[in-house]
């Protein structure tokens, strides 16, 4: 790999810790019960209808999110929150969204 | 239904209230349930106005007019005008406790340009004054007439009408947004705007750390479901037992009013014997389903489908299989319908095949008989005893044997993960009419489509084993000449390495229609006196390997002629049928033999 692209990519720059917006997180690595804000969905290219799924079902950039409950040892399913429901993910479903704790 | 009358369309989001809406309208019973995507036909009923009568549909639910399940497209079709079915208008069903989706489905809707009544359906967690708030404001937005209608409350389904009455043929002025982006951002500000999103209470939140907890979730499960199987076999048998009580009644009282003849053995054996067939295994389907009802509308089965998804996905299935699977150890049927719920197809497939080999209720008599003949009753420890033991053992060697014929398809496969993304709705109280209106729609659906073949079937077995007559001077029971046992004693080499005699073999032809005639069968093949005598009788005649080499059989075959009918309707195509009739046969005569040998080599008695 190119070196001068792995160096920019290696983390968040000092101006984005100045202001104390880190990087999206992934849903999955939200501890159960505390409450996030969606940052992004991001699809990959076999998922894209995955992901315009989850946004009818309300998971929207902006929006609130929390996760209730997870399988064995917090992995798949996950129970999330959003907008008043419930919906049971897998993890390749909840892997599409990214939150701001 | 007669397609002159001008037609309304019920649509809406899954568990939106839309179901309800539709009873009232047209009195026809039709159940709602707490689980997204219960009405997998679209139903449909007609309602009276004071201008004439409306033919009414009810589609499935919907999140939106783009790609779904294929439920989903059923409705998406109709409503897009791509079907024969043309519509005159369209009520639109939004949930006041989660209007954002529905006014979000209620836009693309709009956009179809067909006279709207926007319904908004609200249970009493709503406030009275918030939901009329509520509704003057959607319809000063919308422009269309919106109107509301609770479940709890009489009278809703008139304001209805009403409005029904006052469309306007078209409704010019009502512009929708078109693109997505804006009609998203519009449904997200009604929605914002009025109404406030409810609060999960303390109690639900604890219900649901309970039931979705990584290890508590999957004991609560086991203990559930235990209960659930025995009451199931605890309570259904006062019933089951009165029931063939009855018809025994029947068949004497008949059998004295009527010469003898073969009129009146076709009645009093054929028609009553196959009917008390099929009757009997009401109580404990019903009760079973009874059960799942109460689970269901409790808001809890979506959370068990939660809690087995990560164990079904291992081997392909996923937690949308759990309920149609649940369902077939009532009866393999009502199962296979309700894997409509899974939009995968693949999944979809795999647990209609697995449906057949959950214990349905029709194998309990043939168990109960080869256990009560060969199992001595040993306490084992209170309350458990050694033939409770093996009949819990055959259903966990039918769990067992559809877990190993997952695994092996999906390893074979090495498919993408499959999709879970379903609903976990709130919790909420089963009310008792509820219940019995879902109970009387899966009574009917079994008696309909399980009961009309089950008992043309018996009449057809009937003939099969009684003509032709057998001849004059014959040593062998009448069953030996005819048409069954000429079928049965062509089959007899092929089963004879499975420890069957040819008494067994003709015995399984009639189980081709249904399994539980196999008991009555071995009656007549065994010349017993009566039911009570057949298990001594059986005990003297077969070898400890005969017995559970039948049992083994049993566990996959024969598929009965009316789930091979379902399979058939619901895969469109006579491919899974066959796959499921030819290798469970196949796996059957495996696991016979298997059986068959081992024991008779551990016992030494053949």
């Amino acid at each position: 790999m190119d070196r001068i692209c792995s160096f920019n990519e290696a983390g968040p720059s000092p101006a984005d810790d100045e202001v104390g917006q880190p990087e999206p997180m992934l849903l999955a690595a939200l501890p159960i019960g505390r409450a996030a804000v969606i940052a992004s969905l991001l699809p990959t290219p076999g998922t894209r209808e995955v992901a315009q799924r989850l946004e009818r079902l309300g998971f929207r950039v902006g929006r609130l999110i929390r996760v209730i409950a997870t399988g064995p040892l917090g992995r798949s399913p996950h129970a999330v929150e959003v907008g008043g429901r419930i919906f049971a993910l897998r993890a390749h479903e909840a892997d599409l969204v990214r939150v701001h704790a | 239904m007669d397609a002159a009358l001008p037609t309304l369309a019920l649509v809406g989001t899954p568990n939106s209230g839309k179901s309800s809406l539709f009873n009232r309208l047209t009195g026809a019973r039709q159940r709602v349930a707490n689980y997204a995507g219960v009405t997998v036909d679209s139903r449909e009923g007609t309602c009276t106005l004071t201008h004439g009568r409306w033919r009414v549909l009810d589609l499935p639910g919907i999140y939106s007019l783009r790609a779904g399940s294929a439920e989903e497209q059923l409705s998406q079709r109709v409503i897009n005008g791509w079907t024969a079915t043309r519509l005159d208008a369209v009520a639109c069903v939004v949930d006041a406790t989660n209007p954002e989706l529905g006014l979000l489905l209620a836009l693309e809707v709009l956009d179809k340009g067909l006279p709207m009544v926007l319904v908004l359906t609200a249970s009493d967690l709503v406030e009275p004054a918030a939901l009329e708030r509520a509704r003057a404001g959607l319809e000063a937005a919308l422009g269309i007439r919106v109107t509301t209608n609770s479940s709890t409350v009489r009278g809703g389904s008139d304001r209805v009408r009403l409005e029904l009455e006052r469309l306007a043929p078209t409704q010019a002025g009502v512009t929708s947004p078109r693109s997505t982006t804006e009609r998203v951002r519009l449904a997200q500000a009604l929605a914002q705007e009025w109404f406030t999103a409810p609060e999960r209470s303390a109690t639900m939140r604890r219900l649901d750390a309970l039931t979705l907890h990584p290890i508590l979730g999957p004991m609560v499960l086991a203990g559930v479901l235990f209960l659930v199987f025995q009451a199931v076999f605890a309570w259904s048998a006062y019933p089951s037992d009165a029931i063939e009580s009855l018809v025994a009644q029947a068949q004497g009282a008949l059998g004295t009013a009527m010469a003898p003849g073969p009129l009146r053995d076709l009645l009093t054996e054929a028609v009553l014997g196959g009917a008390g067939g099929v009757l009997v295994f009401l109580p404990p389907i019903l009760l079973l389903f009874a059960f799942l009802v109460v689970l269901e509308e409790s808001g809890y089965l979506p959370r068990a489908a939660f809690v087995l998804d990560a164990p079904m996905a291992r081997i392909g299935l996923s937690g949308r299989s759990v309920i149609p699977l649940l369902s077939s150890f009532a009866c393999a049927v009502p199962g296979i319908l309700a894997t409509r719920t899974i939009a995968d197809a693949r999944t979809r497939r795999m647990t209609q095949l697995l449906a057949p080999l959950m214990t349905c209720s029709a194998r309990l008599p043939v168990y109960a008989l080869l256990i009560g003949a060969f199992v001595p009753a040993h306490r084992l420890a209170p309350g458990v005893n050694l033939q409770g033991l093996v009949l819990f053992g055959l259903y966990g060697f039918g769990i067992a044997a559809a877990v190993l014929l997952a695994w092996v398809v999906h390893r074979r496969r090495h498919a993408a993960p499959g999709e879970l993304m379903m609903e976990l709705p709130a919790w909420r109280r089963p009310t008792v009419r509820a219940i019995v209106l879902a109970l009387r729609e899966r009574a009917v659906v079994f008696l309909h489509r399980v009961g009309g073949v089950l008992l043309a079937l018996a009449v057809l077995m009937w003939a099969l084993t009684r003509f032709p007559a057998a001849p004059a001077g014959a040593d062998q029971p009448d069953i030996y000449y005819s048409a069954a046992g000429m079928i049965g004693r062509t089959l007899q080499p092929l089963l004879a390495p499975l420890g069957f005699d040819w008494q067994i073999s003709i015995a399984l032809v009639p189980g081709l229609a249904a399994r539980e005639v196999v008991v009555a069968a071995l009656g007549t093949m065994y010349a017993a006196q009566n039911d009570s005598a057949l298990p001594g009788v059986l005990a003297g005649t077969w070898s400890l390997a005969t017995a559970l080499s039948l049992l083994a059989w049993f566990v996959f075959a024969p598929q009965c002629l009316s789930t091979v009918v379902v399979l058939r309707r619901e895969t469109g195509g006579w491919r899974l049928p066959w796959i499921v009739v030819l290798g469970y046969f196949g796996l059957a005569w495996v696991a016979a033999c298997a059986t068959y040998q081992l024991t008779a080599f551990i016992t030494g008695v053949p």
